[in-house]
């Protein structure tokens, strides 16, 4: 290393230079301030918005319209498509790490899942950003109502809309006309005896008669749906809250219904062994007389089997005296990552892809049911879709309380057992409020 | 096998300064030259050695201390406060009747891999060890299962076992025995072998390529006077191969024992631990524990403590049975 001059005539010379380069230095910057400025501004690096999703069948959609959206402001949309039963966990593990992306699709509605992030400040509350009042004022109530924590919520949450809805659906039965014509079934069951004997008469025709993808989350939306039916409101709260209890008569009476159901022969051969793809081919290709799926089946029957079109939709049957809600409600939707840096510029790419124009592309391409309530009353919806559309009026309503994520995991796994004649709903209705016990004590 | 002589201590000391009478040190250039050299040497080794030592630390020691850590604690996986539970996880696993029923669908799935996985990786590896026509083809064949991704080998597996249009029940009544077709994954009785089929299925590559490289370390001399003394197949098989392969089917059972406890995609893909809990395996539990609808992290660490115990216990148990009974790896 070189050393410092110690002769003081050198030290004056250098200390003059230095302030000599310095004041040319300023003076430079000072002449050439507004140049730079607009080289600045020319170089200002492009907003660039990540964007994580899971919608395998809107991948194109969606890019097309993020092309769309950087072409009219020059913002890009970053699209990573993840598989969908891996997003929670990416999302989770990248929460821990920090590298989180500015948009995420949602993979459950506003409840208990969301709720750790929502209490992180990971998902943006968007009911407080600029003009949500009047954006959200676009949508179907039922689809709002999917996406926000209300003022009483269990999980403490600040009140208020986290998700924004793309689409609403609802999941009810779907039957092959062609094969109830050819069991000679005239009339759509509407209770559990007529569910029994149209499935018998489909078994004497050999073919199976009902499928869902049992082995997955569906068999929990049907047990959802029939748990609503069969257990009174305050027996089902007191449950849900603690107050009371899984192993009463009442959940006893709600899992012998599943015991019913298997004995009379309604569930096809192996339907344990079915998830939700495999239970669409095995429907789509006339080998099943129903099917218990949401409205989005229909646009994957028309991409699989675009053949397929003589079936219909129904109300699936009452097996209790309490009103039978069918599962729905808001469908796919989509959340701002409340930490990230371009919090504001992923409100405002949300705003426009729910607003009108978008929204029809969307409804017109993904062959779902709009959640903007303008575009759902425009569009002319085929039958089928009709159908699922007037669900809406029976959704679930919403509920401060819910059951427990640990006691839906045993209720389901119980509920395959009793499908397979492995258990009894008594011992299966111990179980889940064994697991409701362990769920609280920790 | 004998151990080699280990020398006294003294013949083993490096050279050192050399010393006088009364002890005292004798001043030699040349012994602190190479004594210098020798620290230069460990230094250079050690230096090495850091990026991996660093890495180790990183990638092994802290998570598993990390592990530790949170198994004491119940957390969410998100929120940044971890409550202190003392023993509470681990009170809370003895008692969890579903982790104990992953832990004996484990060990089922185990003992099948033992007997099967290991015995039809012996027979394909005696077979092909022999000089015949297409023997590189046959171990191409055979160890191709293996490197396939799980994900798709349970993809193809469940169209094969799909109880309407599946291969397996369309074939069984074409022959006439279409009363034995089933719903092989949607039976709980019958789940948990059909995993355990395809996990012998895809995983007999392994075994089988090891004991074919131990076959191959045996040497022909032995084979051929025992060929001369007289000896049938059978008897070289039992009284030559076998014990000379001990030490390879040691490793092996306690490599398959393992990777067996261990089945995790087959079952997320096939089943999910369905129906009920027919096919639920400890480490599906532990991921549910962490990821599932009530995510706990502290809880699902201390499963993996738990299991982690467990296994290493078997394992250290095995091969401390391989080396009593003359199967020490050379």
């Amino acid at each position: 290393m070189a050393r410092m001059s110690t002769n003081p005539r050198r030290k004056k010379v250098a200390a003059i230079a230095a302030i000599g380069l310095s004041l040319t230095l300023a003076l430079t910057a000072c002449a050439g301030g507004s140049d730079a400025a607009d080289a600045d501004a020319a170089e200002a690096p492009k907003t660039t918005l990540t964007f994580w999703h899971y919608f395998t069948d809107r991948a194109d959609l969606l890019q097309e319209l993020a092309t769309q959206y950087e072409d009219e402001t020059g913002v890009e949309i970053k699209l990573e498509l993840v598989p969908g039963d891996a997003l929670p966990q990416k999302f989770q593990a990248a929460a821990q790490a920090d590298q989180l992306p500015d948009i995420s699709a949602g993979w459950t509605s506003a409840g208990e899942k969301l709720a750790p992030y929502a209490l992180e400040g990971k998902i943006l509350n968007l009911s407080t950003v600029d003009g949500a009042a009047e954006w959200f004022e676009e949508f179907a109530p039922s689809a709002i109502q999917g996406v926000t924590y209300t003022d009483d919520n269990q999980w403490d949450v600040d009140p208020g809309a986290y998700l924004v809805p793309l689409d609403t659906n609802n999941m009810q039965i779907l039957y092959n006309k062609d094969l109830f014509e050819q069991a000679g079934i005239t009339d759509l069951p509407t209770d559990l005896d007529e569910f029994i004997e149209v499935s018998q008469k489909l078994r004497d025709a050999d073919i199976q008669p009902f499928v869902s993808g049992f082995s997955s989350w569906p068999l929990g939306s049907l047990a959802s749906m029939y748990v609503d039916n069969v257990v009174p409101a305050d027996v089902r709260t007191a449950a849900y809250d603690g107050s009371g209890r899984y192993d009463t008569p009442e959940w006893i009476e709600f899992l012998t219904v599943f015991e019913k159901l298997a004995e009379g022969g309604v569930f096809a051969d192996g339907i344990l062994g079915y998830d939700m793809p495999a239970a669409e081919t095995l429907f789509a290709s006339g080998q099943v007389g129903m099917i218990f799926d949401g409205s989005w089946a229909l646009g994957v029957f028309n991409e699989t089997s675009p053949d397929f079109k003589n079936y219909g939709v129904f109300m699936p049957p009452s097996v209790g005296d309490e009103t039978l809600y069918i599962p729905g409600g808001v469908g796919s939707t989509i959340f701002v990552v409340g930490t990230s840096p371009n919090a504001d510029a992923s409100v405002a790419f949300l705003k426009w892809l729910t607003a009108t124009d978008q929204q029809k592309k969307y409804a017109e391409a993904s062959f779902n049911i709009p959640a903007n309530r303008q575009v759902a009353e425009e569009l002319e919806l085929d039958e089928n879709i009709a159908a699922f559309a007037a669900g809406a009026d029976k959704l679930t309503p919403a509920s401060p309380v819910a059951m427990q994520g640990a006691v839906v995991t045993t209720m389901t796994a119980g509920l395959q057992l009793i499908i397979a004649g492995s258990d009894t709903p008594a011992a299966v209705a111990a179980r889940m409020q064994l697991a409701q016990e362990t769920d609280l004590a920790q | 096998m004998s151990s080699p002589r280990v020398l006294a201590p003294a013949h083993r000391e490096a050279p050192g300064p050399r010393r006088t009478v009364a002890g005292t040190p004798a001043p030699n250039r040349l012994a602190k030259r190479y004594s210098r050299a020798r620290r230069i040497e460990m230094v250079t080794a050690y230096l090495f050695i850091l990026p991996t030592l660093v890495l180790f630390l990183v990638f092994s020691v802290y998570p598993f201390v990390r592990t530790v850590e949170l198994s004491f604690t119940s957390w969410d996986g998100l929120s940044s406060t971890f409550e202190q539970v003392g023993l509470d996880n681990y009170v809370a696993a003895l008692q969890d009747s579903v982790w104990w029923g992953s832990m004996g669908n484990g060990v089922f799935l185990a003992v099948i891999a033992l007997v099967f996985m290991q015995g039809l990786g012996l027979l394909l590896a005696v077979g092909v060890d022999r000089k015949m026509k297409g023997q590189t083809l046959y171990r191409t064949l055979f160890y191709l299962p293996p490197i396939l991704s799980g994900i798709v080998v349970a993809t193809i597996w469940k169209w094969l076992l799909e109880p309407n249009n599946g291969v397996i029940n369309a074939t069984l009544d074409s022959i006439g025995l279409g009363a034995l077709a089933h719903p092989w994954l949607g039976d709980p009785s019958t789940a948990l072998w059909a995993i355990s089929l395809v996990s012998v299925w895809q995983g007999v590559g392994y075994p089988f390529l090891l004991f074919l490289a131990g076959l191959q370390g045996i040497s022909g001399e032995i084979y051929e006077a025992a060929r001369m003394d007289g000896a049938t197949g059978r008897q070289i098989f039992v009284k030559i191969t076998l014990p000379l392969l001990r030490p390879v089917i040691g490793i092996v059972s306690v490599l398959t024992f393992l990777g067996a406890m261990q089945t995790f995609n087959l079952v997320v893909a096939m089943t999910k631990g369905g129906p009920g809990y027919a096919t639920e395996v400890p480490i599906l539990h532990i991921y549910r524990s962490a990821f599932g609808p009530s995510p706990d992290f502290g809880y699902a660490s201390a499963l993996s403590i738990i299991f982690g115990v467990l296994l290493f216990g078997v394992s250290m148990i095995s091969l401390y049975l391989s080396r009593r009974s003359g199967g020490e790896p050379s």
